[in-house]
């Protein structure tokens, strides 16, 4: 889902990038004012690995891949600004391998990072409490909002492209998240294994304070 | 256990995590798909031609193991690294 240089016009990615600059304002300066100790060294491995499932594609059905994005899972330790953070460094350093693009970072973090980081936040914290009864509810959880801040992610994906003129609109749709809801089974089942074995390993990981908006976003904080 | 390189501290359980997730996908390089990915097969599909590139990346890696195996340390490293220095150094004013 990596916007590469020079594919959207640069005025509609400066756009982006501003977007992304608010982001970035607050998501480093809460990060760095609340990350604990603990959390330091997590986030650095959240970004490691996020890099490393990113370099790697999974193969798709119909001649294509995927790879993991890992919004969803970064923000289920972290909270949504510190997956900001992560997948911020993250694309950074890909910028670096060709990977994506300089002029194209902000609306990458924006697909990446702000959209697919708060959709899977959200949708994992509210998940939670509603499958509490059931066994492995973080699991589950974790599964079903990286399956959907992936295809939402790559919803708005698709819009950015046909507002840029690269590929009409309903055509962009159809395909971008047609082709991402197939990718997306992949990143369900990475977060929810991620997710498993980190419980049964090391369960105080997931309970360290989240790092996001101080007020709930509808009725979950 | 606590590795210590200037002042930065690394935890056992975040070197441990490192090493796992670096082996993971060592193992996984060698069956990984060179297809192209949902947003590349949504513009071949379109016949959409690749932007012409605005600068030269500095790391080029692929076409062998090793090769894949050097981008995925070297970028798992700065990575960390990023992450580590950026938010160290103010906790550690603190």
């Amino acid at each position: 889902m990596h916007i590469p240089d020079g594919l959207i016009p640069y005025w509609q990615a400066g756009i982006y990038y501003l977007i992304a600059i608010v982001f970035w304002a607050i998501s480093f300066k809460k990060v760095s004012e609340e990350l604990s100790e603990k959390q330091i060294p997590l986030l650095g491995i959240l970004a490691a690995g996020l890099f490393a499932a990113q370099y790697v594609n999974y193969p798709i059905p119909g001649g294509t891949s995927g790879h993991l994005v890992g919004a969803a899972l970064a923000a289920a330790f972290v909270g949504p600004y510190g997956a900001i953070v992560a997948i911020t460094i993250v694309l950074i350093i890909q910028s670096t391998y060709g990977d994506g693009g300089i002029t194209t970072l902000g609306v990458n973090t924006l697909n990446m990072g702000i959209v697919a980081g708060f959709i899977g936040y959200y949708l994992y914290v509210w998940l939670k409490q509603v499958l509490s009864r059931r066994e492995n509810a973080e699991a589950i959880a974790i599964g079903i909002a990286g399956w959907v801040s992936i295809v939402i992610a790559s919803f708005i994906c698709a819009l950015e492209l046909a507002a840029g003129g690269v590929v009409p609109l309903k055509t962009a749709v159809i395909a971008m998240v047609g082709w991402h809801a197939i990718i997306g089974i992949g990143e369900a089942v990475i977060s929810a294994a991620v997710l498993i074995y980190v419980k049964s390993t090391a369960p105080d990981l997931l309970e360290l304070p989240k790092i996001g908006p101080e007020k709930p976003i509808l009725g979950v904080s | 256990m606590v590795l210590k390189i200037g002042k930065i501290e690394i935890p056992k359980w975040a070197m441990l995590a490192f090493v796992a997730v670096l082996i993971m996908t060592a193992i996984y390089i060698p069956f990984a798909s060179g297809d192209p990915d949902g947003l590349e097969k949504t513009l071949e599909e379109e016949g959409v031609p690749e932007p012409e590139e605005v600068w030269n990346a500095p790391f080029h890696f692929g076409g062998s193991f090793l090769s894949d195996f050097a981008g995925v340390l070297l970028g798992m490293i700065l990575c960390f690294v990023v992450a580590y220095i950026f938010y160290v150094t103010p906790k550690k004013k603190a």
